[in-house]
């Protein structure tokens, strides 16, 4: 016996795997004695057999597994049977009994209950979890609180011309060298607007796999190691050192080589910059998470740029001169940002000391990477960033969402106490403490938010699907696998079943037996107020949500629908061709027989070329200037490279002068500007700057202007019609705009396919509508007017369902008033006024709080855009009807029924 | 006829019982089910069905020893009762009846 003890103790000393506790406990629970001790057992044994035969994760997830299959009414009845004979568990079944019993025998209210707080928590917990992806961003990359994007601030002459995400190439490695607190950096070079990349599997058998890659970047040697990118194959260390190395995705390598195994591979990348490189694939990646404000399939190492011509590393790696790189550092522990971001001017000016001559000055600042996502909104961003402003409104519609079912709960729990008066004056006669009796109706509070939880659970799973499309959230990202949902689901339960039980529970348990059984009892004057004020927080609550809906859709028509200044539809874009023609001639040759031959079918209108495209920011920028100006006085203008088809085929206005005429030789000198650049460059109205000059400083270029356009919006209208300056360049084409005849789409698409394969043979054809790819700028705010509306009808539901309960409690209260009026001669219309004439007044009073609060916060968020609706006080008004229209439709189904009860009835009432 | 009915499975396990005898306890009856069955079978499916029959007095069962490796929790033995025999003979000569009655051109398919 000593010796099985000792032998026993040495089994655990001498760290053999153990199983999981959690479903032991579980199990424990559940299982009834009669059976635990040898289950126990048997799973035990089990588990040492699996850790020996396979290995002990195949065990513990076994072991887990086979709890959870164990969970069988028979070992359950079981437990309960024998626990019956105890004297807490008789209790206990009997509230269970008795909870099972008012439930059904009021079935509206207990579905009006349940049903209102599981639509409250399935709503809620849906948006909690839009919340904490939208949030999550980047979080999970290793130490990413350490790790800051460094950005761009360029001013010249006190005026901020350059707000971007991308940076010098030697801020990194100097930062570093220079600053003890900088522990490590890496640079990433999106070949910003030139980002037109075809990569080639050339040694495969069969055909060449050929794709057309966005999600590519250039990576300095450090990054892998710096974001602890996960790598399946290769060294993240060392990967990415030589030149020509390359690592992929996972999904990228199963597109090129399929099972092969992809290390050592070689990939050939032909770009628009006539760059053909063949790079050896050194390692493979874990396909990244969707939670990610960097996403990219394939990175070339940096060193690949350094052989590219005389000069390179100095353009990509120690130049203060490009600024296109996203640069990152990581901060030793403890440092302040900002106290290094203070060191950070002398550090610009020791790099570039002609700058100040120049009048310019440029701002490095420090971005925390997990903020990026939400808070910046830089130009050359690499992604879409979602913002924060949304996250926040969405964080108090769900809190009210839940508030209200609770309130809801509550007044549905007090206001059934008339009903309820009876049972506990009898209970008290039978001799029940009041603790008992709270104990009585907590209990039923816990066991309805439970079954509203699982309800809840159900709802969300029904509308998960439809949910993931409207929020944009990627599929894979599993609302289950969310930590925070399940920790706020079990907050939400005990919270919500102590505050929604507490409150009845203590009116409940407060009657006096006396007089609720003689008949006489009465509701408390307080009780009634209090419910008042719930009812007007509802609706207050309700009334502000579908104006702020309104509101968003009306700003979101605007905006949609509002004069750009030129003209969106049926218009498909097709970016440049990354493989072209080696030499000048041959590729003038191709854009002209591109864009001639296209113009000729009869399905196209017209074809044009172009360096923007509109609804992309523009990074090209002239320093322009009046000629009668004084020299470095400019102002940024948006640079546009055009030809002599794009004004008609965008529909831009031409107000003063001529646009570009094909032949012309005079196209070269000349410009043209926008009707908003015509003051800042010293001239009255659009005819008097026609045929005057401008000084392009920053391309020390004198042109003339031989035509002013009509102000447009190239970007969303949520910033201002920028000043652009159009310059004649119909051979440097990096978007054509084809307009197409709407009748016969798809001919049309099919002649342009036609047209490209011939032209541009090698190019994968790929082509997007104008107006979807513009209107992709109001991604978030589309999200955010879904979302917003769909919850804006889940509170006004739930708040109904409570309305609907309580004015059951008020006719039900006021039977014999209603009985004697009748009597007296009253009519039925009488009547129903009479009984919604208090929720209208109700409801009247939480409209009114509700405007200021709304007005005040939709006219926060109208001031994000430039271009805006005013806020319509019609809107006010409509609302408020709506709002009193589904009241009393709600309240009529209750008033109707006791305005409509025979006398003699209701006066034998009780 | 619930109650005395014998299904596939439980078939299969009160069979198991019958061959291990004196030495047949949950772990050991899945076992040799999974080996002679060629199919993973859940731990908690034999538990029910080991219950079962029991209930259904084809079994009987007692509690044994503990070993190291359970966790100092004892096992529980089964073992097959006379009623629990004859069920299996009345099922082996229904089927041995219906595979009598086959015609033999049938069976060489």
């Amino acid at each position: 016996m000593v010796f099985g003890t000792l032998s026993l103790l040495m089994s655990y000393n001498d760290k053999s795997p153990t199983p999981p506790r959690w479903p032991l406990w579980l199990l424990r629970w559940f299982c009834s004695e009669r059976w635990l001790e040898e289950i126990e057992g048997d799973l035990q044994e089990e588990f040492m057999l699996n850790c020996r035969w396979y290995n002990v994760g195949y065990a513990r997830r076994n072991y887990c597994w086979t709890v959870m299959r164990s969970f069988r009414s028979y070992l359950i009845f079981d437990k309960l049977r024998i626990n019956n004979n105890n004297h807490k568990n008789v209790m206990f079944s009997n509230y269970l009994k008795i909870t099972l019993r008012s439930l059904l025998k009021n079935k509206v209210y207990s579905m009006i209950n349940i049903s209102g707080l599981a639509i409250g928590i399935a709503g809620a917990l849906l948006i909690l979890h839009y919340v904490t992806f939208e949030s999550s961003f980047d979080t999970y990359q290793k130490d990413s609180e350490s790790l800051y994007r460094v950005s761009l601030d360029i001013y010249q002459n006190g005026e901020q011309v350059f707000h971007s995400a991308e940076n010098y190439p030697a801020v990194g490695p100097d930062m570093q060298t220079e600053f003890p607190e900088v522990e490590g950096w890496a640079h990433l070079y999106n070949m910003g607007s030139k980002n037109n990349v075809v990569i080639t599997y050339e040694e495969g058998q069969g055909q060449p796999i050929q794709l057309k890659h966005r999600k590519f970047l250039y990576a300095s040697p450090t990054f892998l190691s710096l974001f602890d990118v996960p790598m399946v194959q290769g060294d993240a260390a060392t990967a990415l050192a030589e030149p020509l190395t390359m690592v992929i995705s996972e999904s990228t390598a199963k597109k090129y080589f399929g099972n092969e195994d992809p290390i050592g591979k070689r990939l050939r990348l032909k770009d628009d910059d006539f760059n053909d490189e063949n790079c050896v694939v050194t390692g493979v990646f874990k396909d990244l998470e969707p939670n990610t404000h960097l996403k990219f399939e394939v990175l070339i190492s940096t060193p690949t740029l350094y052989t590219r011509f005389d000069g390179a590393l100095t353009r990509y790696k120690t130049g203060w001169q490009r600024k296109d790189f996203y640069t990152y550092v990581k901060l030793a522990e403890g440092t302040d940002p900002m106290a290094l971001e203070a060191k950070l001017p002398p550090f610009v000016d020791k790099h570039m000391p002609e700058l100040k001559d120049q009048g310019g000055r440029n701002d490095l600042h420090l971005q925390p990477l997990e903020r990026i996502h939400l808070d910046s909104h830089l130009s050359d961003e690499a992604e879409l960033n979602g913002s924060a402003e949304p996250i926040i409104f969405l964080s108090i519609i769900a809190i009210f969402i839940v508030v209200i079912a609770w309130v809801n709960y509550i007044n549905l729990a007090t206001s059934r106490s008339l009903d309820r008066a009876k049972e506990v004056g009898i209970r008290k006669v039978l001799g029940s403490q009041r603790a008992q009796l709270i104990r009585q109706f907590m209990f039923e509070s816990v066991a309805i938010n439970l079954l509203a939880i699982i309800l809840a659970i159900v709802l969300i799973a029904i509308a998960l699907p439809s949910f993931y499309q409207m929020s944009g959230i990627p599929s894979e990202v599993l609302i289950w696998e969310n930590g925070m949902l399940w920790y706020t689901l079990i907050g939400i339960f005990l919270f919500g079943s102590f505050i929604s039980g507490f409150y009845p529970a203590l009116v409940l348990s407060s009657f006096k037996p006396v007089s609720t059984l003689k008949g006489k009892f009465r509701n408390s004057g307080t009780g009634v107020i209090l419910r008042k004020v719930l009812v007007v927080f509802q609706f207050a609550a309700s009334a502000a949500l579908i104006i702020g809906t309104f509101t968003v859709y009306r700003q979101m028509q605007y905006v949609k629908s509002a004069d750009l200044g030129f003209d969106l539809e049926q218009t498909i874009v097709v970016e440049r061709a990354a493989i072209a023609s080696p030499t000048q001639e041959g590729r003038v040759q191709q854009v002209n027989s591109f864009r001639d031959e296209l113009a000729k079918n009869p399905n196209i209108i017209s074809v044009a070329g172009s360096s923007m495209v509109p609804g992309k920011k523009i990074r090209f920028k002239g320093d322009v200037r009046g000629v009668t100006q004084p020299a470095g006085e400019t102002f940024p203008m948006n640079g546009v490279g055009v030809d002599h088809h794009l004004i008609s085929t965008l529909g831009l206005e031409i107000v003063a002068g001529k646009d570009y005429v094909f032949g012309d030789p005079q196209n070269q000198a000349t410009v043209m500007v926008t009707e908003n650049a015509v003051k800042l460059l010293g001239y009255e109205s659009p005819e008097d700057i026609v045929n005057k000059q401008v000084v392009i400083e920053n391309f020390r270029f004198t042109a003339t202007v031989r035509a002013v356009v009509k102000d447009y919006n190239h970007e969303s209208l949520r910033i201002k019609a920028i000043p652009s300056i159009f310059f004649y360049s119909p051979f440097q084409v990096e978007y054509y705009m084809v307009k197409i005849n709407r009748q016969n789409i798809d001919q049309a698409l099919d002649a342009v396919k036609a047209q490209w394969d011939t032209t541009f043979p090698g190019n994968p054809f790929e082509y997007f509508f104008l107006d979807e790819y513009f209107d992709q700028q109001y991604k978030s705010e589309d999200q955010f007017q879904s979302l917003f509306s769909v919850f804006a009808v889940l509170a006004i539901f739930i708040g109904c369902l409570g309305l609907f309960g309580l004015s059951a409690f008020t006719a039900m209260k006021r039977t014999k008033e209603i009985g004697i009026r009748k009597v007296l001669g009253a009519s039925v219309p009488g009547l129903f006024y009479l009984l919604s004439k208090e929720f209208i007044v109700l409801i009247l009073i939480s409209n009114v709080i509700a405007w200021p609060l709304i007005y005040y916060t939709m006219e926060g968020w109208l001031q994000g855009f430039e271009y805006r609706t005013s806020i319509n006080l019609l809107v006010f008004g409509l609302a408020t009807l709506i709002v009193v229209g589904i009241a009393l439709i709600t309240v009529s189904f209750q008033t109707v029924k006791s305005a409509k009860i025979n006398p003699v009835d209701s006066l034998r009432y009780e | 006829m619930k109650g005395t009915y014998l299904g596939e499975f439980e078939e299969l396990v009160l069979l198991t019982v019958a061959l291990l005898e004196g030495d047949a306890y949950g772990i050991n009856v899945k076992l040799e089910v999974e080996q002679r069955t060629d199919r993973k079978i859940n731990l908690s499916v034999i538990h029910s069905t080991l219950y079962r029959l029991e209930k259904k007095a084809y079994l009987n069962s007692a509690l044994g020893e503990a070993t190291k490796i359970r966790g100092g929790k004892r096992k529980r033995y089964f073992s097959i009762t006379p009623y629990g025999v004859r069920s299996l003979k009345e099922a082996k000569s229904l089927r041995d009846g219906i595979w009598n009655s086959i015609p033999t051109y049938v069976l060489q398919r």
